[in-house]
């Protein structure tokens, strides 16, 4: 590792692949309830297992960013991390928060955390993805704001490159949508209209870029392809990413109230969606296969390969099959968006965090890269949860489709959950292949102990 | 050759060698992004027209028809003058390739003056995105490609600033792959033009 | 005509076939307006409109963003849009 201070990045990997392993123990849980109503109830109603499913998922894929942007920023711009202190200071403030936050929501019953929290004095609690309570969602705040000073810091007083540019402008757009979490209008459609300029605006914009310098940079390092050639691809795709992604949050303006429209550009932009991601994926495999160098690292580029796809699967096929206004008058809200959801989350941001974390976490190790034997272990997660995933959206999307049909495209249209009796088959399927999954993630876990007799060389 | 580093493996096979293509395959990715973001656009105007045929001839017959062909001619023009510029670069006369870019500007320029005055002769009757189906179009296509002009003379600024500086090894390749984004522009509103001012 | 375009040996002066091409679309575009002035309308007036479109957007692709020299796949896509685009706008028209 070439600048001390990058061995911050490890807490934070750390953190974010503990709390990865929560996600998936409450999606375990959510989806049992699914099938088996009263499970864990009342310790545990799905109304909150699906709150932490979905807050962990988040926070853990910030740990990542956070983490990967620590690691990543002092690299590229040749220089130690302008405070090391700060950076550990804020991965303390940030865990803790994340974790009394969880905490809370298991504790107390949800409106008596919004009582004591001080929901009362700026309402911004009860609205998904932004349940957190407000002093979290300030602690938030601050931490981003501490992490981006240091990050913008370190790259002013070094080596400017694109890839660091690109991802700051994905983080600081990251935190300047946030903001929005605190706006929430009495009126309905005003709140669901801004609501989505966090939500989208992150998972279809910012965080785009993100996905983009992170993915950059591992292939920079372990193909040696040249910089400008793979700055250029960055430069082409964010653009596209942007024209598509932002002008595509139309896609959720079909039915809120908003003027008809946005049906047509929600339409047209978000149909686009697929292309920045597409590129992605061609970006990938074209780097790789003109590498200059054997990167003994080949779980690393094996991740990055494989984010390219299932990123482009996920979110791009995936997005696409619902995003069309006429399509969507019947999918709303069904199966059919949590499928896309959960590969796209997967695809985009778990596995690019993933790759970041299998390129860095052997060298701040103190190896270029882990034992064959390691690394073998690690590319058997790494199928065993990637085809995990594609099932889950495969059974996902046959729950997703059955339930358009009886309950909305009928003639005799079912009472949902009437319908929701008839998939349960789907449901179970999708259990057991998340039970899949989890194996996969011990798997990856149980990598970072395995010992091997070859160890590379260090870094 | 400045397109080898990003040329795509083992697909020229069939092409003959001394086959190029002028300009970057990044841009050249790029633009094919860009055409298929304005081909699904016209075949939803067509689309939404032949739903509505009537209100879509009422609404045309309201546009600055004119306006919109002086605009072509202004584009036309300009992508002359980028041709001129890629040839006098290639001649090694830089100073005259920049001279050419300079016109080029100017005749984007005059496309978004044209443009302006036409927005504020239609804003001014009240007509917004929400009027029909068809304003909707109008509105939306010609101010997606407007933002795509836009685009281009930035490009063509950047091009005719390091052309003034004196150009280097890669100016060439980067002038042919602005030249080829600009012609996409051009492109565009060729079939834009008939397609929402005139066709009925 | 190919050969010496094609080299990358300076060719100093604008080919020649870019200022015919540049006439060409002065003439069509003032074709494409009068029609609208005169009002014409009709399946056969559409067919000439898209015909000169598509024409006129060979043109552009073919010699000012130098397709003709390209390789083949590279023309097909931007022909092939050409022809995709014109064809569906007729299609609907007549639809």
């Amino acid at each position: 590792m070439p600048f001390q201070s990058q061995g911050v990045a490890k807490y934070y990997f750390m953190a974010a692949i503990a709390l990865f392993a929560g996600q998936i123990l409450f999606g375990l849980i959510m989806g049992l309830q699914y099938v088996w109503g009263d499970f864990l109830f009342p310790a545990i109603p799905f109304n909150v297992a699906r709150m932490v499913h979905t807050n962990l998922l988040i926070v853990w894929l910030l740990f990542g960013f956070m983490g990967g942007a620590y690691y990543l920023i002092p690299e590229e711009s040749e220089t130690e991390l302008y405070s090391t202190k700060l950076a550990m200071l804020l991965f303390w403030v940030f865990l803790i928060a994340g974790a009394l936050t969880i905490v809370g929501y298991l504790a107390v019953p949800y409106a008596t955390l919004a009582k004591y929290t001080g929901n009362d004095l700026l309402e911004t609690m009860g609205r998904e993805f932004l349940e957190q309570p407000l002093i979290t969602k300030v602690g938030i705040v601050i931490v981003a704001l501490g992490f981006l000073f240091n990050i913008t810091m370190t790259v002013l007083k070094g080596r400017k490159t694109a890839i660091s540019t690109v991802l700051l402008l994905g983080l600081w757009g990251l935190a300047v949508f946030f903001l929005f979490s605190f706006y929430n209008p009495v009126n309905v459609v005003e709140d669901k209209f801004f609501w989505w300029w966090t939500v989208h605006l992150w998972v279809e914009g910012v965080w785009e870029l993100i996905l983009g310098a992170l993915l950059a940079f591992v292939l920079i390092k372990v193909t040696g392809v040249d910089r400008e050639v793979i700055e250029k691809w960055l430069y082409v795709i964010i653009t596209l990413t942007l024209v598509t992604g932002v002008i595509g949050t139309g896609h959720h303006y079909f039915w809120i109230g908003t003027p008809e429209y946005w049906q047509w550009w929600g339409s047209i932009f978000s149909a686009l969606e697929p292309i920045p991601f597409f590129a992605m994926t061609v970006f990938a495999f074209n780097m790789v296969n003109r590498r200059r160098r054997e990167h003994p690292n080949r779980a690393a580029t094996l991740w990055a390969l494989g984010t390219g796809v299932m990123a482009f699967l996920g979110a791009g096929v995936w997005g696409f099959l619902h995003t069309l206004a006429p399509v969507n008058y019947y999918t709303h809200g069904t199966q059919i968006t949590a499928a896309h959801g959960h590969m796209a989350f997967y695809g985009a941001y778990a596995m690019v965090v993933l790759c970041m974390i299998s390129y860095a976490m052997p060298i701040m190790r103190g190896r270029a890269a882990n034992s064959n034997k390691a690394q073998v272990l690690e590319m058997w997660s790494f199928w065993l949860m990637t085809i995990a995933m594609v099932f889950i959206t495969l059974f996902l999307t046959a729950a997703g489709i059955l339930q358009v049909w009886l309950q909305r495209v009928s003639d005799t249209p079912l009472p949902f959950m009437v319908v929701q009796d008839k998939i349960s088959l789907f449901y179970w399927m999708r259990e057991w292949t998340g039970v899949v999954f989890l194996i996969g993630l011990v798997l990856y876990i149980l990598s970072f102990f395995v010992k091997g007799e070859e160890q590379a060389k260090a870094a | 050759m400045s397109t080898e580093s990003l040329a795509l493996p083992a697909t020229t096979g069939t092409a003959p060698p001394e086959r190029r293509l002028a300009g970057d395959l990044a841009i050249w990715v790029f633009i094919c992004a860009e055409l298929l973001a304005f081909a699904v656009f016209f075949v939803a105007y067509g689309v939404a027209r032949a739903r509505h045929v009537d209100m879509f001839n009422t609404g045309q017959l309201t546009l600055d028809r004119n306006a919109g062909a002086l605009n072509t001619v202004l584009l036309i023009t300009g992508s002359w003058f980028v041709v001129q510029a890629v040839a006098r670069l290639r001649g090694g006369d830089p100073g005259g390739s920049a001279g050419r870019l300079l016109l080029a500007l100017a005749c984007g320029g005059g496309f978004l003056v044209v443009k302006v005055f036409e927005y504020k002769a239609k804003f001014a009757l009240g007509i917004s995105l929400s009027t029909d189906t068809f304003y909707m179009f109008y509105i939306s296509l010609t101010f997606f490609h407007l933002m795509h002009v836009l685009l281009g003379m930035v490009i063509l600024a950047l091009l005719w600033n390091s052309l003034r500086r004196g150009p280097g090894p890669t100016t060439l390749s980067s002038l042919e792959s602005g030249a080829a984004y600009w012609h996409m522009v051009d492109l565009v509103w060729i079939i834009l033009f008939p397609l929402v001012y005139v066709m009925r | 005509m190919n050969a010496p375009a094609l080299s990358p040996a300076p060719s100093p002066a604008t080919p020649r076939a870019a200022h015919l091409v540049y006439a060409f679309l002065l003439a069509a575009t003032g074709l494409t307006w009068f029609l609208g002035e005169t009002g014409a309308a009709g399946p056969a007036v559409m067919a000439v409109l898209m015909g000169a479109a598509l024409l006129k957007g060979l043109a552009v692709a073919g010699e000012f963003m130098e397709l003709r020299h390209a390789p083949r796949l590279w023309q097909a896509v931007v022909a092939g849009w050409l022809f995709f685009v014109t064809g569906c706008l007729a299609a609907a028209y007549l639809a």
